[in-house]
């Protein structure tokens, strides 16, 4: 086709594009239903991953839940079968990729194919870049960024052969715009969104329609994550407040079951993040420094210090569970 | 030609030939863009590395005290960037990377440009390596004061055709080498009071594409780190960061790629990249596109954000 016709054509869709997003603002579609589909949700010990497992356990799907902290991720468990939900838990570390590919091999064997993935485990270093030791740089990396490809490779095989699956990937607003003092938290979910973005097309490329993903930007949200974190006082009372974890969740699963490619919560961070696409640097700057956005993580470093002040302990030298998958001789006999 | 009567139409005509003016000299670069102004009322002036607050409206200059350091200068754009700087007049040009004989090439060619060089070998994904370089070279060189984060690699491949390890090596040199790099100079950049960051991006990390997914999520984190970095940075003005996002480059890092419409935008020219980057940092430009056109992709990507899923 010649490219004046096919201008004409990406155009013509284009705008169709628009139109579409615009009846679909007006006449909601309907929800899809998850009933009976494997949803895997990873850090599903807290915060959001638990709202999301206790959303789909609604929704009539069996889960299967991912976490670092056994007791934590037992609680959620305990929690969705006392209200009838098949449940299973698996302790896992998604920052090693052999324990990812044993557990995805376990989780097959014992539950069958994963058909709705949440990538929604995310930690957060809390010091600025350096003020940071290396290990917890290569944690939040590991765990916020790179997990995603062994989390994907491990289950995304399975959907494409079958052209059903939905891929959710839980970055955060910053990983379209950043702040200050960040750094290995805004480069983990920059990465994340853009590995989002690239699957996407990948997917798209090969033509499986069936598989769907959806990007799911939240802004601060309440969970504790953050605790201190905070934009200027106006601003926060009046326009951009912390959110509430059940409100993210419920707009967020809104999104999945409307296979939509995106989301940013609340709707304000459109906005930010398309004016940031215009604006010179300075300009963005200045209103970053209007709104306090630029150093509000400033004092929640403050109070992550003082916590680690007060005995809490390190969070990277919890002890890791221990690997099902390998065999550890027997440490019994030394 | 006959004035406007009426007082608003006037006022319309001046608007429109002000931003026919100025987008014309933008276009041309016939006379210096507007200095950057700094936001930031410096209350301290101190003079430490002998850069006053002047510096920090007028760009800064490459002289013969800066000493820049270029990661993955042996080949490409790194290469490229040693020689641009060269030329500009910086005093000391430290080339690292992992291939000897093409790093004491370009230290050869970089020689002849006017600057002393020197070459360490260091994989910058190798974090002790890194440190242990940047010791050496403080060592025999002096502080670095412009860092130049440019390596990169890229496997290639669809994820899931990848190999495990080419992906995390991917990560590691493209974004992991960023923070060990960092946290090796910066420090002393900070202490000084002046210094400069460059970050080698690409327009991927805001516009992926299929078949380089270790790449595009590499180059984004990267991007992501250096906006942080940079809003942490604006508190110390003597110290800039830049971040350019080159479109596909003549390298051999993505030879062989066509992509549709390469008429329309063929692939840059490194030395070209280089230049721009170099006069980026002397303009003290904070993120640069090349081509400028690029916005465009991106701000068009940024509607997709509405919930518009725009055409393949």
């Amino acid at each position: 086709m010649n490219i004046a016709a096919e201008l004409v054509l990406v155009a013509f869709r284009v705008v169709m594009a628009f139109v579409q997003a615009a009846l679909r603002w007006v006449f909601k579609p309907p929800e899809k239903s998850v009933a009976g589909e494997v949803c895997l949700v990873t850090g599903a010990g807290g915060g959001l991953g638990r709202l999301f497992a206790r959303e789909f356990a609604e929704r009539g799907a069996s889960l299967v839940l991912w976490d670092i902290n056994e007791v934590a991720n037992e609680a959620t468990a305990e929690a969705l079968r006392a209200s009838g939900a098949r449940v299973r838990a698996y302790t896992c570390d998604i920052s090693r990729r052999a324990d990812v590919y044993c557990t995805a091999e376990r989780v097959r064997a014992e539950v069958g194919e994963v058909t709705v993935l949440v990538n929604n485990a995310g930690v957060v270093a809390g010091r600025p870049l350096l003020d940071c030791p290396d290990e917890l740089i290569e944690r939040s990396m590991a765990v916020n960024c790179h997990a995603h490809f062994w989390m994907v490779k491990a289950f995304l095989p399975h959907m494409l052969e079958n052209n059903h699956g939905h891929v959710v990937t839980v970055a955060s607003s910053l990983g379209l715009f950043s702040t200050a003092g960040i750094e290995d938290y805004c480069a983990s979910k920059y990465g994340a969104v853009g590995f989002h973005e690239s699957l996407s097309h990948e997917i798209k490329a090969i033509g499986k329609d069936g598989v769907n993903t959806t990007l799911i930007c939240p802004y601060l949200v309440n969970t504790g994550m953050f605790r201190g974190c905070r934009i200027r006082k106006e601003i926060e009372t009046y326009l951009l407040s912390p959110l509430e974890p059940q409100y993210c969740v419920h707009e967020a699963m809104h999104a999945v079951l409307t296979n939509r490619s995106m989301i940013c919560t609340p709707r304000l961070m459109y906005l930010v993040v398309f004016m940031k696409s215009i604006l010179p640097w300075d300009a963005v700057v200045c209103i970053y420094r209007f709104l306090g956005a630029d150093k509000c993580m400033y004092p929640f470093f403050a109070e992550h210090r003082r916590g680690l002040n007060n005995n809490q302990k390190e969070p990277w030298t919890d002890a890791l569970p221990t690997n099902p998958c390998v065999d550890h001789g027997n440490a019994d006999l030394d | 030609m006959s004035r406007p009567r009426a007082p608003l139409a006037r006022l319309a005509a001046c608007l429109l030939a002000w931003l026919a003016r100025t987008a014309l000299r933008a276009a041309l670069r016939l006379v210096p863009l507007p200095r950057r102004r700094s936001f930031h009322k410096n209350n301290n002036n101190d003079d430490k590395g002998g850069r006053g607050g002047d510096d920090r409206r007028n760009g800064r200059e490459i002289g013969a005290d800066d000493v820049v350091l270029v990661t993955g200068g042996g080949r490409g754009i790194g290469r490229w960037l040693a020689l641009e700087f060269a030329r500009q007049g910086a005093g000391k040009v430290v080339l690292w990377g992992r291939t000897e004989e093409t790093l004491r090439t370009t230290c050869a060619e970089v020689r002849q440009a006017g600057s002393d060089c020197w070459y360490f070998v260091c994989d910058v994904a190798d974090r002790h390596a890194v440190y242990r370089q940047a010791q050496v070279t403080r060592q025999k060189v002096g502080e670095v004061t412009v860092l130049v984060n440019n390596a990169g690699v890229v496997a290639g491949h669809s994820l899931l055709n990848i190999d495990d390890e080419a992906l995390l090596s991917t990560e590691h040199v493209n974004v992991l080498g960023h923070f060990w790099t960092l946290k090796a100079f910066l420090p002393s950049m900070l202490s000084c009071g002046h210094g400069h960051v460059v970050c080698v991006s690409s327009v991927l990390a805001l516009t992926a594409l299929p078949g380089a997914i270790d790449y595009c999520t590499s180059k984004a984190a990267a991007f992501g780190l250096m906006e942080s970095l940079s809003l942490g940075l604006e508190s110390t003005p003597g110290v800039r960061t830049t971040t350019v996002l080159p479109y596909l480059t003549d390298t051999d890092m993505f030879r062989g790629v066509k992509p549709r419409f390469s008429w329309l935008f063929p692939p840059l020219h490194a030395e070209l990249v280089a230049r721009r980057t170099v006069e980026a940092v002397k303009r003290d430009e904070a993120v640069v596109f090349m081509p400028r056109s690029m916005v465009l992709l991106v701000l068009m990507k940024s509607v997709q954000c509405w919930g518009v899923p725009l055409p393949k």
